[in-house]
This record gives structure tokens, C-alpha cells and sequence, in this order.
């Protein structure tokens, strides 16, 4: 009896642990084929999300803000549809903004992004789920996701099984590759995001708005947020931080173990290559005309050598890497290691205010500049409600919510609107932000803007990194 | 009080019969061996008996009317397996008081009747145990209180001997016949062994291949069997083929007269048989049917002893007395006395056949 | 054990048996003991270590306990904007709709494998094993299509559904064995005691797989209860349970929020683990000395 007891305990035993195993790697198993891809883009996105004042203080402070700014908005926006009528024309379905507001009376926008930031989940359902009911009567239902590219995945199977409406997806928080697949299978919605009536303030002109990763936008995506690249470093130990590759090779050689950059293809550990191609580059233009294989042996050498070179003196020693910007934020909270970086230029301050980084943490930006980019929301074309996610992204674009989105003490977001196109007393609220010890002033970062590099470079920059200096 | 009746019953599996053409009168209070190797359909008779499973052919009859179309929970046929005997989750007292239970018996009576069961099984006071802190002998007498606490119509064993040592046996034997002829239960149970069956029935019905080979009293499966292949099973050794003619049997060693005792086989090829014990060794030839033989082995056995002869083409077995001495190839006369022959129908391809 | 009214029955045999039992008792008590320290090592301690998080404001290296404390993840985490408690019932309700349909389907292929042999039963086992093997994102994506033709997406049947795929071998493979050492002989003597095929299962099968059929369940509960991209897929997004709340928190966000949104989403499972572990303990002859523990 015990014997055969014993017998099941085991195998019960077995089946446990099977199934704890099963319950704990599963979801993250299943995901890696699919994910894989998109992972750069969700860092980008992940990264921009953080900007955020993080104690409760200052989330109490915002209503008043609002209250003042609901005030402001009726004129300015009234103003800007008046404005705008025309340009709808390219918009398919609707006429008119009035078409689709009427159109979007009454209705659910299903708006699918990623779900991991608890402080950006919370602005969206106020500052704009809040706002679109209460104005539009549009019901946002915010579904978030561990990853965009579950979202793609949703169209792209919906589009397989013939759904042409009435999809489940009505809006993505895209850039990069996951808007590239969308786009090149020709499941979006539009072109529209240059119809909608707050376009105006977006300057379509910038290359680093109307090309998303080197991929043209077309009216497909319309801007939401924007990302800079910043260095980050512990001023209690770095009193003057090196503001050139030189001066950062000097540094790593005196003060060996404290300096190292995430492994590509973590998105920043990528960024930092891309930043020494550009550095290496006698003219970083060459980088927005597609890959070319030519350009690309002449400038890679100087790159491969000077990485080479600081490896012995990184952080263990350069035999091995940080593999995502997580623990290399989590070794210069531990003051392992004295610099860090960062995509989104506020992230650093937040990161202060939430506990994470010791108060002696600074950015700064190269002399040659850093790289920016922005993130996007996108409609697809079997989308139930293309109205209502016309409607949300229309109003993520309005000043009123973009002064909301860029105050550190309710957002604290980079801007993808064009400031000139705002009033001056808008301007100035936007300037009378405190954003935060460790951020850079928006003119600073503005001056050192660089623009990615064209899509097809990335790849070829990692596998050169991996094969010439991983590998080496 | 209950006689049950097989009438031509049979059950198939796709084109094999697994019982064929069964006919069978049990009388009420009876107790029934059903006999046979393993696979010779016993189990299965005693599966449609209960109803848990249904005849292809044929008719059960409990009393006279046909039980085909009654459920097996309505039956009132316990079935007690050999094995897994108890409810494993119950106290042995709910084990015995599971089918008054179900038939709706209020706790108290339930209760008294289950004591009494116990009393009678020897198990009083092990009523809040469970089945695994029991023996084998233990369980298998709760297993039998169990059944025979509802009074069923018919009881009917799964080889009930089978899993007990030999002492075992002898107690369990002595129990479930006292308490059946007590309660006048008819019962049935199967079984390969024919020792078991000996002991325990007053009539055994033997199969082989799914059809019932005889029926008797156990004695006559010693004395009068039908066949060689029921002979045999029934240990039996000295088997000497011949043919027939009245009341002589003319074989490979010699003629022999028969009595008029034996079976009516008819004239023509038959196998002649004699009990061991009924033999007599001679070293003279002229007593009774006596034939020559040759010794191959003597063994001293202590009541007698055991001697194995070559006897024409085959080899018989004697029992001599323990005076006897004898050393192989000494040349003897086997006496097969006319009352003790019996003679066999030649069943010899069936034989074969097992 | 030895009954001197007993007649028959020498002592010798009981005796070796009791003395079996003994030395078998003592060796569950060294599992059981080990079993433990392996549950406080690997159950307890995390757990401590998840709470302390959840409360933790600045934790740095190599800090034993966080520097300070708040409750702003807590705050976060019962907020509508999580949506916790919303997908918490979404969760409970798609984990229980697919325990009820794997037991339905299960149930007679577990009762089959493990009671009888058949022709091509390997077959069936490996077929059955499949969704193991095969991650069932690959068969999901593949539903996905024919149920978003059947409006079958983003409802609660239809996810649960998918959930099936991982769940339904764990549930085979446990009730096969508990029925492997079920003897369906028990179930005939009871008919033949009076027990209509209902009681029988009521009284006599029931009991004897309950605690198999708990652990069966728990699993499949459990699976369900940790689905993230089948979910994602079939639920269209729109469907939102626990884990699609809590993984986008992991690895790269507020591991204050992840804390405190995991304690909730283990907090069921944890629940129904020390609820059953003592009906598991009782009378149990599948479990042995397992839920004793």
C-alpha cells in the first residue's frame, strides 16, 4: 500500500513540477518566435513610457492643471477645426471631421499598446479615456499588452481569416518595424493622420516625424510621443562626464570596470553602436540612404577597433555584457558601474523620484549630438472604429493635452508637435516646467537631435558588433 | 429461496462465442461450482448471471421468469471478486452495510444488521477500520458479510479460494458453506481450481471453450468422467486407447471385460481408465485383467507407493502397497478390476486441441 | 492487527506487514519533512521576498530590506486602471469553464488509457502528449483563424477552448494514472449490491479518484490561470485576464507593481492549494502521505 503510494507521490511530484514549469516558462516560451522581431521597437516605446512623476504628490497636483487647461481648449480647438475642414479630403469613409465625429458618437475605441508602465496606463485612462467620453462620448478601452507585437499578430491573423471589418483592433502604440510589417501588407487604415484637424501642429516637413525608422509614414501613423538618447552618469563619482568617444575611451582606460552598454539587440546597447557609426562617420547622412555594404566596411573598422580597444577595461572585464537596459540600469543603481544611458531624457529624474537611482545621477549629451525618434498610434484597416481612434489621436495631438503630456508633474513626455504652431502663453507653460535634476532643458536636447539611421543599417551594425567585437 | 435456470445461453465477441449453448439447472440453495480452465467462458456466465453483461443468445431465469431485462442493481445477484474486494474509502462497517444502504434501510437497523454479519463472519469490533488494515483472510470474509447482509436471491463467487494461503482456505471454506446452508443462499462460483471446486460445491459444472463438458457431483468427475479431456483436468493419469465390443475392450496390451456399470458408449474406439488406487501389481499373469507391463519407476510415498508402468503405448500410474518393492524393467501384471474400469468416450483431437 | 478471535489467520504474515509499514511510515516522514523545507525554500521565501517588494520604494543593492517603503504599487494595483480586478474575474471565470470542459472531454479518454489496452493506445498517448511538446502559441494561431470565423474570439468559451490545448494532456495524464489503479471491479460489486450507475459513481468512484480528480483539476486550473498568449490571441485583446496585466510589468517595469500584481495572481492558486491539501490528506489512496505534508 505505501509502497504503491510512494509510487504516485513521485509521479504527482513530477507532474508539479512539470506544470509549475510549464506554468512559469510557458507564456514566455510561446512568445519568442513572434516577439523577436518587434523587440526593438517595444523598447523604444517601453523606454519613452517612464517619463512620469512617480509620487503621489505631484499625480494629487494634476487635476487643478486640468481644470485650468479645459478652460483654455474650447477656443484653440474650435479654431482648428474651422481650420482643417479641407484637408480631409484623402481620409477614406469620412468627408468631413464632423462625419466623424458623428460616426464616432456613442462607441468603443479598442486602443491595444503596451501595458507595463502603471503611471502611463493611468494617464491614458485619465488624461485621455477620461477626456474623449466626456467630450466625444467615445469609451476608450485601453488593452494592454506585454508586447506590440501581439497586436500585429491579431491583425495580421484576422486579415488571414478574411476579417475586412469589424476587427478587434481599432488602434496600435506602434514605430518601427512592427508599423514596417503593418504597412508593407497593406492592412492600414488611411492615409489620414495628416487630415485630422490637429496635424496642423505636427510638422510633417521633420524627417524624424513623417519617417518612422527610415520607413516613410504616408498618413498612416499619426506622432503621439518623442525619444532622445541621453547618457546617464552617477555625478557623485564622474564629476565632469566625457562629452566625446575620445575623452569616453580615456576615461574607460583610467577607471577600469565601471563603464559598459547593454549587449545588442537590446535596443540602447544598439543605439550605442549606431551613436559610434555616426561618430565615425565623417558625414552621418550617409546612414539615411539604405544599407550599403561599400559605406558600410569603410567606417566599421574605426568602430570595431575602438570598441576592441575599451573591452578589457568595461565592467567584468568585457566578457560579458549587460543584456538589457534593465540591468544596466540596475548596475548603476548599485553604483556597479558610473554611466547608464537612456532613450527617454526624463526616464533618468523619474527613476530618482520612484527609488531606483540614487539623487547624484545627471544626463548629458554628446558634442556630436544623439539620436531621437518618435513613437506613433496607427489604425488598421479592418479597424470596427477608425473614427473613434481618429477622434483619440486627434486629441493626443491638441495642446491642451500635449502641455498635460510634456508637465513632468502629470506626464512629462518629449513632444512630437511643433511648438510654433502654439500660442505664446502655451509656450510659455511649456517652458515653466520643472522637469526633473537629472533632465536636460528642451533647447539643449533639440540642438543635439540626430536622426535615425535608415532601417536597413541596424542589422547590419548588430551582426557586426556580435561577429567583430562580441565574438572577437 | 431462489433456483436459477441457463437456458441456451451464450454470449459473442465478433464471430468467437466465449459461451455457447449453456444449459444449466441450479436448485434453490444449491451450491454450484462453474469449472474450467482460464478462458473457458466461466467468468463471463457468471458476468450475464448478474446482468453486467447481457447474453447474445439465451435466457437467464431466476424462479421460473426470465431476468434478462432487469437491471444488475435489481437483481439482487451479488457479485464478490477475487480481488480489490473492499470499497477502499469505507470503514468495513460501511463496506457491509453499503447494500442495505442503497436499498434504502434506515441507519439503526442497518447498524444491527451489520454487527450481527460481523458476529457471524468472526470480525466483531473491526467495524471503524479500513480495508488496507486487514488481512486477506480478513477482507475476504468482510467481503462475504458484505454480500450476504442483503440476502441476495443468488450469491455468486469470483474465484473465492484463490487468493489465500492453505490454511486460509480450509477456514474460509468451512465459513462460506456454514453461512450459505444457514441462509439456504443459492450460490455460484467459478473457478480453475478442481480442488477448490471439490471442496466447496455440490455440483460442479466443468467447461472447456465455452460448452459445458458435465455436470455432477464431484465424485463423479473421479469416477464416472465423461471424457479423457475432463479426466485429465481432474488429474487423472492412466488413459489406454482400444475399441470396443460389448463388453470387451480389445487394446494394445491385451483384452479386457468390462462391467455393465460403465457408460453406453457404443462399440468402436474408446479410451479405458482406472483410478490408481483401484489397481492391483501381480507378478503372475491370469487374475483379472491382468496386463502385461513393464516397470519404469517405483516411489516409496509413505501411505503407498507410487509406481509408473509401461502399459502398451502408454504409461499408468499404480498405487501399491508400501510393502511393495520394485525395481524399473521388473516385469508385472496390472489387474484392472471389471467394477473400477471406466470407460471413456475418445476425445482425442479435443484433447490435442488444449 | 492480530485478533486472537481471529481463528485462522497465523500472526506471522500480519506482522511482517505491520513492521513494512512502520519502515515505510518512517520514510514518509523524512519526505515529508524534506518536502517541507522544500516548500518554505521555494514557496515561502519568494513570497516574503515579493511582498517586501510590493511595499518597497528605494531597494538598492546590497540592501537586505528596501530603504524605503510606500504603498504606491498597492494603490496602483486595486485601481480600475489596472484593470486587476476586472481581469481577476475574467480569469476565474475562463479557468473554470476550462476545468469543467477538460473534465468532460478528459474524464472518458483518461478512464480509457488508463483501464484498458487497445490497439494504436501508444498512438493516442503521443497524440495526446502533442500539445507538450508543440508550444501551443503554433496552435493557436492556427484557431485563431477558424474561431474568429465561428465569432468565437474574444469570448470566454472560446478561450477557454484554447486553454484546453496545454491543459487537457495534464489532465489525461494524471487521471489515466489515478484510473490505472482504479479497479472498475469495485464499480460491479456495487451494482450488484444495489447501487444504480449513478449511486456507484456517487458512492464508490468518486470517492475512490477524488483526490486524483482535485490534483487533475488543480493543474488544469492552474494552466489556465497562467495562459498569456493563447489568451492575447482568442481574446483579441479585448478579453483581459490576470497574466495579460501582470507580464507587461515584468522584466522591464515597475517591479513594485509586478510584486504586488503577482501576490494577486498567485494568491487563488495558493488559496485552493492549502484548501484541498487537506481533503487531498484524507483518505486518500491516491495522494499516500502527500497531502498529509
Amino acid at each position: 500500500m505505501i509502497a504503491r503510494n510512494r509510487k504516485h507521490f513521485s509521479v504527482l511530484l513530477l507532474f508539479t513540477v512539470l506544470a509549475l514549469v510549464a506554468a512559469a516558462c510557458g507564456s514566455d516560451e510561446d512568445s519568442t518566435p513572434a516577439t523577436a522581431a518587434a523587440t526593438q521597437a517595444t523598447t523604444t516605446t517601453a523606454a519613452m513610457a517612464e517619463e512620469a512623476p512617480t509620487t503621489t504628490e505631484a499625480m494629487e497636483e494634476a487635476p487643478a492643471t486640468t481644470e485650468a487647461m479645459e478652460e483654455e481648449a474650447p477656443t484653440t480647438t474650435e479654431a482648428m477645426e474651422q481650420e482643417m475642414m479641407g484637408t480631409m479630403a484623402d481620409v477614406p469613409m469620412y468627408d468631413t471631421w464632423d462625419d466623424v465625429l458623428a460616426a464616432a458618437d456613442g462607441t468603443t475605441v479598442n486602443w491595444h499598446m503596451w501595458g507595463g508602465n502603471e503611471n502611463l496606463n493611468s494617464w491614458v485612462d485619465t488624461y485621455i479615456g477620461d477626456v474623449v467620453k466626456e467630450r466625444y462620448n467615445v469609451t476608450l478601452n485601453r488593452v494592454p499588452l506585454g508586447d506590440t507585437v501581439e497586436a500585429v499578430n491579431l491583425v495580421l491573423n484576422e486579415h488571414q481569416a478574411g476579417v475586412t471589418e469589424g476587427g478587434s483592433v481599432d488602434m496600435i502604440w506602434i514605430n518601427g518595424d512592427n508599423f514596417k510589417t503593418l504597412k508593407e501588407a497593406d492592412l492600414l487604415f488611411g492615409p489620414w493622420s495628416e487630415g485630422i484637424p490637429n496635424a496642423a501642429h505636427v510638422n510633417w516637413d521633420d524627417p524624424s516625424i513623417s519617417y518612422d525608422f527610415g520607413v516613410s509614414v504616408d498618413g498612416l501613423e499619426s506622432p503621439w510621443g518623442s525619444a532622445q538618447m541621453v547618457f546617464v552618469y552617477n555625478s557623485a563619482f564622474v564629476p565632469e562626464p566625457p562629452r566625446t568617444f575620445e575623452a569616453l575611451a580615456e576615461w574607460v582606460h583610467a577607471n577600469p570596470g565601471l563603464f559598459t552598454y547593454p549587449a545588442p539587440p537590446d535596443f540602447h546597447g544598439l543605439s550605442f553602436v549606431k551613436h559610434m557609426f555616426y561618430w565615425a562617420a565623417d558625414d552621418y547622412s550617409v546612414f539615411q540612404q539604405p544599407f550599403d555594404q561599400a559605406v558600410f566596411d569603410s567606417i566599421a573598422p574605426k568602430v570595431w577597433e575602438y570598441m576592441n580597444d575599451i573591452e578589457p577595461d568595461l565592467w567584468r572585464g568585457g566578457d560579458t555584457y549587460p543584456t538589457s537596459i534593465g540591468a544596466l540600469q540596475d548596475l548603476l543603481a548599485n553604483s556597479e558601474v558610473y554611466f547608464g544611458m537612456s532613450l527617454n531624457p526624463r526616464r533618468p529624474s523619474t527613476l530618482i523620484n520612484n527609488g531606483t537611482y540614487p539623487d547624484t545621477i545627471r544626463t548629458w549629451v554628446l558634442d556630436t549630438g544623439t539620436l531621437t525618434n518618435k513613437n506613433y498610434v496607427t489604425i488598421p484597416k479592418n479597424a470596427s472604429n477608425p473614427a473613434g481612434a481618429m477622434i483619440v489621436a486627434n486629441h493626443i495631438l491638441s495642446t491642451e493635452n500635449q502641455l498635460i503630456q510634456a508637465n513632468p508633474e502629470q506626464w512629462g513626455w518629449g513632444l512630437p508637435t511643433d511648438t510654433s504652431t502654439w500660442t505664446q502663453e502655451e509656450r510659455d507653460i511649456l517652458n515653466s516646467y520643472d522637469r526633473g535634476v537629472a533632465t536636460l532643458p528642451f533647447d539643449v536636447l533639440a540642438a543635439a537631435g540626430l536622426p535615425e539611421p535608415h532601417a536597413s543599417w541596424p542589422t547590419q551594425m548588430e551582426a557586426g558588433w556580435i561577429e567583430n567585437v562580441l565574438e572577437a | 429461496m431462489t433456483d436459477v435456470s441457463l437456458v441456451h445461453l451464450g454470449r459473442a465477441f465478433g464471430d468467437k462465442w466465449a459461451v455457447k449453448d449453456l444449459n444449466l439447472e441450479i436448485a434453490s440453495g444449491e451450491m454450484v461450482a462453474l469449472l474450467g480452465p482460464s478462458g473457458c467462458g466461466k467468468t463471463t456466465t457468471l458476468r450475464m448471471i448478474t446482468g453486467l453483461a447481457r447474453p447474445t443468445t439465451g435466457d437467464v431465469l431466476f424462479d421460473g421468469s426470465s431476468v434478462v431485462e432487469v437491471p444488475t442493481e435489481r437483481r439482487g445477484a451479488v457479485l464478490i471478486f477475487q480481488q480489490h474486494l473492499l470499497f477502499p474509502t469505507m470503514t468495513v462497517a460501511q463496506n457491509v452495510g453499503f447494500g442495505l444502504k442503497m436499498a434504502g434501510m434506515g441507519k439503526d437497523e442497518i447498524n444491527r444488521r451489520v454487527e450481527e454479519m460481523l458476529e457471524r463472519v468472526e470480525l466483531s469490533g473491526f467495524g471503524t477500520r479500513k480495508a488496507h488494515q486487514l488481512s486477506g483472510g480478513q477482507q475476504q470474509r468482510v467481503a462475504l458479510a458484505r454480500g450476504l447482509v442483503t440476502h441476495p436471491k443468488v450469491l455468486l463467487l469470483d474465484e473465492p479460494l484463490a487468493n489465500l494461503d492453505a490454511n486460509l482456505r480450509i477456514t474460509m471454506r468451512h465459513l462460506i458453506r456454514s453461512i450459505q446452508r444457514d441462509l439456504g443462499i443459492t450460490a455460484i462460483f467459478v473457478t480453475h481450481d478442481q480442488e477448490e471446486a471439490v471442496m466447496l460445491a455440490d455440483r460442479i459444472a466443468l467447461m472447456f471453450d465455452g460448452t459445458l463438458q458435465q455436470v455432477g457431483r464431484p465424485d463423479e468427475f473421479y469416477r464416472h468422467p465423461r471424457t479423457a479431456g475432463i479426466a485429465s483436468f481432474f488429474r487423472s493419469q492412466n488413459f489406454l486407447p482400444g475399441t470396443r465390443h460389448g463388453d470387451v475392450v480389445s487394446t494394445g496390451a491385451g483384452d479386457l471385460a468390462v462391467g455393465h456399470n460403465v457408460a453406453d458408449t457404443g462399440d468402436g474406439p474408446v479410451v479405458v481408465t482406472a483410478r490408481p488406487e483401484t489397481l492391483t501389481l501381480s507378478n503372475r499373469a491370469g487374475g483379472e485383467n491382468g496386463l502385461p507391463a513393464t516397470v519404469t519407476s517405483a516411489i516409496y510415498m509413505g501411505t503407498h507407493t507410487q509406481v509408473f508402468v509401461q502399459l502398451a503405448e502408454t504409461t499408468w500410474t499404480v498405487h501399491a502397497p508400501p510393502s511393495v518393492t520394485l525395481n524399473p524393467g521388473d516385469q508385472v501384471f496390472v489387474e484392472l478390476p471389471k467394477e473400477h474400469i471406466w470407460i471413456l468416450e475418445d476425445d482425442s483431437a479435443a484433447q490435442d486441441g488444449r | 492487527m492480530t485478533s486472537t478471535s481471529t481463528p485462522g489467520p497465523a500472526p506471522g504474515p500480519d506482522q511482517a506487514v505491520s513492521e513494512r509499514r512502520l519502515a515505510g511510515r518512517r520514510q514518509i516522514n523524512w519526505l515529508r519533512w524534506a518536502t517541507v523545507t522544500v516548500i518554505v525554500v521555494s514557496v515561502v521565501l519568494p513570497g516574503v521576498s515579493l511582498l517586501l517588494r510590493s511595499f518597497a520604494f528605494r531597494w538598492h543593492y546590497p540592501d537586505v530590506l528596501p530603504g524605503e517603503w510606500g504603498l504606491d504599487a498597492w494603490a496602483y494595483t486595486i485601481d480600475d486602471t489596472s484593470r486587476v480586478f476586472e481581469s481577476l474575474g475574467n480569469s476565474l471565470r475562463i479557468a473554470l469553464l476550462t476545468t469543467t470542459l477538460a473534465l468532460l472531454v478528459g474524464m472518458p479518454a483518461a478512464r480509457a488509457l488508463g483501464q484498458h489496452q487497445f490497439r494504436g493506445k501508444r498512438m493516442v498517448e503521443w497524440i495526446l502528449m502533442m500539445p507538450i511538446i508543440v508550444p501551443s502559441l503554433v496552435a493557436a494561431m492556427g484557431i485563431h483563424i477558424v474561431f474568429i470565423r465561428l465569432g468565437l474570439t474574444a469570448t470566454v468559451l472560446g478561450v477557454s477552448l484554447v486553454h484546453l490545448i496545454p491543459a487537457t494532456p495534464y489532465f489525461v495524464l494524471v487521471m489515466s494514472s489515478v484510473f490505472a489503479n482504479y479497479s472498475p471491479a469495485l464499480e460491479e460489486t456495487a451494482r450488484t449490491l444495489g447501487a444504480s450507475k449513478i449511486r456507484v459513481f456517487r458512492y464508490v468512484t468518486l470517492p475512490a479518484i477524488s483526490s486524483g480528480l482535485l490534483v487533475a483539476c488543480l493543474f488544469t486550473f492552474l494552466i489556465s490561470w497562467s495562459q498569456y498568449v493563447t489568451t492575447v490571441l482568442i481574446g483579441s485583446g479585448i478579453l483581459i485576464t490576470l497574466p495579460m496585466v501582470l507580464f507587461p510589468f515584468l522584466g522591464q517595469g515597475n517591479a513594485a507593481v509586478a510584486a504586488s500584481i503577482t501576490l494577486i495572481f498567485v494568491a487563488p492558486a495558493v488559496m485552493v492549494l492549502i484548501l484541498t491539501s487537506r481533503s487531498l490528506g484524507r483518505g486518500s489512496t491516491v495522494m499516500g502521505g502527500f497531502g498529509k505534508v
